[in-house]
């Protein structure tokens, strides 16, 4: 029996060592990305997939689109800290502030298993002990499981990794539409709100412009509490500049869906911002 | 609680040391100590499971008493059935009765407004189609005189919660695992190593070869009327080393955790995708419940005793029954029944019986007729596999029309074509494997058990690595909807 605890302890022993080697391997490549920019990128587009589908940046001379899909403003504000301090020549940033982004599951989408498999491995070696103490509280052994399983795969090696202008060919048809109007309940955004305004105080810091952006929609009203919306930024974020372009008439072939611009819209949505910036 | 999960790695580890260290001085503590672990390890998933367990093994626990001071055949009758109605009956209201009331609705509309009996919203408790399949052989047994009924009743929970085999299998009979709660286990090296190594396989064929065939199995089912016919195939392909890593490794896992605790369970494949019929294939793939229908249920009917008609008749019921076992729904009934339609050449021309050894015993291939047979037995099951994926009997239909179009023969229509080669490339390495092990209770039992132990924990070490690297995303164990 000893010598089975003995020799079990032994192998568990070498294959821990293997896995750390492994982990200790993902995070000092993670540790080691360059973030830095072209010097003549001044301006940064962050957030989710309404940014990450609806911003053509190659449109928007000196600009960056580095939001990517489902992301989470705590992994948007990890993301920041590491751009803004490789790149102090970025002076404006704009910033997804959407419906999706204020409620609607956004404290419990933390916690699905989806999100936590996309964005635990990337940014695990960027996290303090706060983030450690958020997911280990109530999540210690899926999140152990899945950094486990994930430990070797996909290894971002380059910031673009961590979000780009990702274009859709899709194209939404609305007379196809089978929407149903959500139920809106408050479901919580604590943690969604302290990494907003964590964001927030970077950037001012930082002396950087944040702006927000809330991207075009096909009848936002449908989708979202609006009414709350717009309350909750009036009360909380009106310090904040809000590019509203939610309203912005758009063909259904500009969208890929009721929620995402494809890449005709992408087209049309940068050159318009762009457009009216220089207004 | 799964079995490739965090807090089983903390469980069994913690159970193991206080099954030998604190709680082996007594037999009857030893059990008690199983009855709590299988009882947490089941109410993991939900409390609510365990007051339907507990009053099934309270149940069976009386029958049996009852039957032991019974000696009137009526009266032995009375008891077996009433374990029988109960077991079943369980299984009836919790697993079925949405779908006789469905079925029956849908022969007859005008019916539900006169009855107004309405769908209930049940939850399936975990493992109930196994442990009252379990149990029911124990009350079977006792009222065939092939097994003394205990009075511990501790041994006798622990024997119907077991918690390797509690909730997918194998489906233990209780001459074979009630007595050995009744002697003193002793701790034995090398049969926990080979626990070890058993476990360690399981989860190999669970995670990388399960897992990641489910992903595209399931996209491709999921989206079948958007594939082509070569996608369609490979769906078909994926889901059978899907549904074979599952269960069989599931079962694997099960007999070495139960080796760790001293216990033999009964083996429940034997590379059934190497059998040269299909009358093989069944002696192979889930034997526990193949034997189970076999004794409880062929053997009673007349078996293959009587004439023709009879062995037909048989054939089909068991068949369908054991497809009835798997869900309720019409598409596991089809599959049943096509599997008696193949199997049924087979027992009339006498032939059923022919494969009894292992494909090329004494060679290392096999040869053309015996690859040409194993094909074809593959083949027939992939079919039949279909119909046990689909939603229904409409999607069956139509993915098996939908593979023979012209179609068939262009690239797979999938959006990773180079992962699905890899995930295939993998399930090929996986079967040079388990074909060296043919001879072998599992593949890897004496694969390197003689080289020195470098180069053995080499190997052990690129199986748990690529566990570890390789996993799919997690998915349920199949048979756990069963």
């Amino acid at each position: 029996m000893v010598r089975f605890i003995k020799t079990t302890l032994l192998f568990l022993g070498i294959l821990g060592g293997m896995l750390l080697l492994t982990f200790a391997y993902r995070w000092v490549t993670i540790r080691s990305i360059d973030w830095s920019l072209p010097d003549d990128t001044h301006v940064l587009f962050v957030g989710a997939s309404h940014i990450a589908k609806g911003v053509n940046d190659s449109l928007y001379e000196g600009s960056a689109n580095l939001a990517l899909g489902s992301e989470r403003y705590l992994f948007t504000y990890l993301k920041l800290e590491r751009l803004l301090t490789a790149n102090p020549q970025v002076d404006t940033v704009f910033l997804e502030f959407a419906p999706t982004d204020m409620h609607r599951n956004t404290d419990s989408k933390y916690y699905t298993a989806n999100e936590m498999s996309l964005y635990l491995p990337l940014y695990f070696p960027y996290f303090s002990e706060e983030e450690w103490k958020l997911y280990g509280r109530t999540n210690a052994p899926t999140v152990a499981t899945l950094l486990v399983q994930k430990v070797l795969k996909d290894i971002p090696r380059s910031i673009r990794t961590y979000g780009r202008f990702n274009p859709s060919e899709k194209q939404f048809d609305s007379r196809q539409d089978q929407h149903e109007i959500a139920e809106w309940l408050d479901r919580g955004h604590a943690i969604n709100y302290r990494y907003l305004n964590k964001i927030i105080s970077l950037c001012e810091a930082e002396g950087v412009n944040l702006i927000f952006l809330y991207m075009p929609m096909f009848r936002p009203s449908e989708f979202y509490d609006e009414e709350y919306y717009y309350a909750t930024y009036r009360d909380q974020f009106s310090q904040i500049e809000l590019l509203d372009y939610s309203d912005l008439e758009l063909p259904d072939n500009f969208r890929e869906d009721e929620h995402h611009l494809n890449k005709f819209g992408a087209r049309f949505f940068t050159e318009r911002l762009v457009a009216d910036l220089q207004r | 609680m799964l079995f490739s999960s965090v807090e089983f790695a903390v469980f069994l580890p913690l159970v193991f040391l206080l099954y030998w260290y604190v709680a082996n001085k007594n037999l009857k503590v030893q059990n008690l100590l199983i009855v709590v672990a299988s009882y947490v390890f089941y109410g993991w998933w939900d409390w609510r499971f365990l007051s339907l367990i507990i009053f099934s093994t309270l149940v069976d626990y009386s029958i049996g008493l009852g039957l032991r001071g019974e000696a009137d055949p009526r009266k032995r009758k009375l008891y077996l059935w009433t374990s029988i109605l109960i077991n079943l009956g369980f299984l009836g209201v919790f697993k079925y009765y949405n779908f006789f009331l469905d079925s029956f609705y849908s022969a007859a509309p005008g019916i539900r407004a006169v009855l107004g009996f309405n769908t209930l919203d049940i939850i399936l408790p975990v493992g109930i189609s196994f442990y009252t399949f379990q149990t029911l052989s124990y009350t079977i047994d006792v009222y065939r005189r092939q097994l003394e009924p205990t009075d511990d009743l501790i041994s006798f929970a622990a024997f119907v919660s077991f918690f390797p085999q509690l909730v997918a299998g194998p489906i233990e009979r209780a001459t074979n695992l009630l007595p050995q709660f009744h002697r003193a286990r002793t701790f034995d090296y090398g049969r926990a190593v080979d626990g070890l190594r058993q476990i360690l396989w399981g989860l190999f064929k669970k995670v990388v070869i399960a897992d990641n065939c489910a992903a595209f199995a399931n996209d491709i089912f999921n989206n079948s009327a958007d594939m082509n016919g070569s996608a369609l195939v490979l769906g078909a392909l994926f889901f059978s080393f899907q549904i074979y890593g599952d269960f069989s490794g599931y079962s694997d896992i099960a007999i070495g955790t139960a080796r760790l605790f001293g216990f033999d369970l009964m083996r429940n494949f034997a590379y059934p995708y190497f059998s040269r019929d299909i009358a093989e294939f069944w002696r192979r793939w889930h034997i526990s419940l193949s034997t189970w229908f076999r004794d409880y249920l062929y053997i009673p009917l007349g078996g293959s005793r009587g004439g023709t008609w009879m062995r037909i008749r048989n054939t089909f019921i068991i068949f369908i029954v054991s497809g009835f076992w798997h869900g309720a729904n019409w598409t596991f009934i089809v599959w049943g029944a096509l599997n008696a339609v193949f199997f049924l050449p087979l027992l009339l021309t006498k032939s059923n019986r022919r494969n009894l050894d292992t494909v090329a015993e004494d060679r290392a291939l096999p040869t053309w007729s015996e690859s040409a047979r194993m094909l074809a037995t593959f083949g027939i099951t992939v079919f039949a596999w279909i119909f046990f994926r689909a939603s229904s009997l409409g999607h069956a239909f139509a993915y098996i029309r939908d593979i023979f179009t012209p179609s068939l023969l262009q690239l797979p229509s999938l959006n990773n074509l180079k992962l699905a080669a890899l995930t295939l490339l993998f399930v090929g390495v996986f079967l040079v494997i388990e074909w060296l092990g043919r001879r072998d209770e599992y593949a890897i039992e004496r694969l390197a058990l003689h080289r020195p132990r470098p180069l053995r924990w080499a190997f052990y070490y690129a199986i748990a690595l690529s566990i570890f690297w390789f996993s799919g995303s997690e998915q349920d164990f199949i048979y756990f909807q069963f």
